[in-house]
């Protein structure tokens, strides 16, 4: 029995592990700026994912165009960072503002979370009768262009999701470290205050970074509804634990790091319990008579097991490691050989 | 002398904590306004006021006789205010460039251009640290990059929370002597909170004592620095 998993499983992990990238990163932005928990996040993804159906059902099923890689991703962003800006200022600004806590914002999110939950459900079921399970799965299904790798064909939002992180986290990355108005979103982040006082209309980059984060998370969302053959707002249950995971793993103290802790906890939960799966079934249940079961299942443990490994020996998270003390102590050793 | 910024009957605080009362100030033009006062009277609690950092309960500011007592910092500082933090008063996780490019926020990018090169030619250490991350800045370094910051902006009111607090005696002096030049060159108004009272006592025009959150003294800083009873009773100055 092979240990490692085969291309097309290996490639559909890493897209999932750049969208829970993606979705890490806006979640530790949101948190960084305004200090909020977003549990709404991953449904906030949702709505990318219901933006691409529709787009495929109503608008690209006939012309099976390579565009919607593009705009589904662009319009679910757009929608998602809409509602994300529509929440921040309606309801969580207003509650900061009269001197709510972390913790009561945090409810407050969970609680947007549900309505959100339950809107997109009642959405999904006031299409006309004939549509919804086009909509849901079969349309998606038969819509995807396969894409040839190493021999292999295999999905083509296996190699576009990871591309599309890399591009989206690049050009955030340069609006950060490029414009004015990144720098003065890293410096809110620094010290708000003082960002004032330097004449930022700190609440204005507040609402932006509201809005970049649900533009993150629409666009992953977008492109996820290829993995998920479909939508079940429900699974945002289920994937908002992953996420904080990753950017606990991270340290939520770096952007950047978020994104990191993302790619590896959705590894983990995918390829690492893949490989674990198959070596309990190919050494432990012959030799020691364990029962013969399947762990692929349990993949949140991996996720949530990594949080805590991370933690124990770097309680800031990856963020918070001394990289380059650690790099030079390599350096050194192998000086030393 | 006209009045630059002025304080009338204000009391403010953080949320319900009631900090300073009743307070009347007042900066003329050109002149180094001292406050000091024992630890928790409220000196920093009045700059941050000023600059409209807490809750106003009652009272107002005006600023060039413009009531300026609703207006978010943001807005107060592009009128002319510069605030300047004992601590936090530069971005420690940006670069030094980058730290000036902040401080460039929303002006034209040739006048950000000119005024970045003015402001290296008063501090040229600068120029050598441009990429460097703030934080390997020393603390004497850091205040004068804060106080480049400031200038930049070319305000007319500059406000200094303990600008020597933590430094060694050689920075602490280049400090106080880059303020004053602000004051002697530049004709820049002043208002300077620090806990060493004697050594703002000596280079102030005017100063306020301030005690419990009230102010207990007001009136030329020397003759505040003479009386022996102020002195030895709220700001630790002997003879």
């Amino acid at each position: 029995m092979a240990i490692l998993p085969g291309i097309t499983y290996t490639l559909s992990s890493l897209a999932y592990a750049a969208a829970i990238g993606l979705l890490s990163m806006g979640l530790t932005l949101t948190y960084l700026t305004t200090r909020i928990p977003n549990f709404a996040h991953a449904t906030i993804g949702m709505i990318g994912s219901i933006v691409m159906l529709l787009l495929i059902d109503r608008v690209f099923y006939g012309s099976q165009s390579w565009l919607i890689y593009l705009l589904g991703p662009l319009a679910g962003g757009v929608a998602a960072a809409a509602f994300s800006v529509l929440m921040y200022r309606a309801i969580l600004k207003p509650l900061a503002d009269r001197g709510n806590s972390i913790i009561g914002l945090m409810i407050a999110t969970l609680a947007v979370d549900i309505i959100l939950l339950n809107i997109l459900t009642l959405i999904l079921n006031v299409v006309p009768g004939e549509n919804i399970p086009k909509l849901i799965g079969a349309n998606i299904i038969g819509f995807q262009p396969k894409i040839r790798v190493a021999g292999v064909v295999v999905d083509s939002y296996t190699i576009i999701l990871p591309v599309a992180a890399l591009v989206l986290a690049t050009v955030f990355h340069l609006f950060l470290t490029r414009t004015s108005f990144g720098v003065a979103m890293r410096a809110t982040i620094e010290n708000p205050d003082l960002a004032s006082a330097m004449g930022v209309n700190v609440n204005l980059v507040y609402m932006v970074s509201w809005a970049f984060s649900g533009f993150l998370a629409g666009a992953a969302g977008a492109l996820m509804a290829f993995a998920f053959k479909g939508v079940d707002p429900a699974v945002s249950a289920l994937v908002i634990v992953t996420v904080f995971a990753g950017s606990i793993v991270g340290g939520l103290t770096s952007i950047y790091w978020g994104l990191i802790g993302g790619v590896l906890v959705g590894l983990a939960e995918k390829l690492g319990t893949t490989i674990i799966n198959n070596m309990y079934r190919a050494f432990l249940v012959p030799s020691l008579g364990l029962p013969n079961i399947s762990l692929v299942n349990y993949e949140k443990v991996m996720s949530l097991g990594l949080v805590i490994i991370v933690l124990l020996y770097a309680p800031q998270g990856l963020a918070g490691v001394d990289w380059e003390s650690i790099l030079r102590r390599i350096k050194r050793a192998r000086g030393g050989e | 002398m006209s009045v630059v910024v002025k304080a009338e009957k204000v009391n403010a605080g953080y949320g319900r904590f009631h900090i300073i009362f009743d307070v009347d100030v007042e900066a003329r033009r050109g002149e180094i306004l001292v406050i000091v006062g024992p630890n928790g009277s409220g000196k920093s609690t009045l700059l941050k006021t000023i600059f409209g950092l807490t809750r106003i309960y009652s009272g107002r500011i005006l600023f060039e006789e413009r009531d300026i007592t609703r207006e978010p910092p943001h807005v107060r500082a592009k009128l002319g205010i510069a605030y300047l933090p004992q601590t936090g008063n530069i971005f420690t996780e940006l670069s030094v460039k980058e730290n000036l490019k902040m401080a460039c926020y929303g002006l034209e990018a040739s006048v950000a251009e000119e005024r970045v090169r003015e402001v290296l030619e008063f501090f040229p250490f600068l120029w050598y640290k441009l990429s460097s991350k703030a934080k390997t800045l020393s603390g004497g370094q850091r205040q004068l990059l804060a106080m480049a910051m400031a200038l930049i902006r070319r305000p007319k009111l500059l406000m200094f929370d303990e600008p020597t607090a933590g430094l060694a005696p050689k920075a602490a002096k280049e400090v106080v002597e880059k303020i004053l030049w602000l004051r002697e060159e530049l004709g820049k108004t002043i208002i300077w909170v620090e806990q060493n009272a004697r050594l703002a006592l000596e280079k102030g025009d005017n100063a306020i004592l301030m005690v419990s959150g009230r102010v207990a003294y007001r009136g030329p800083a020397r003759e505040l620095l003479a009386d022996r009873e102020l002195g030895r009773k709220y700001l630790g100055v002997k003879g």
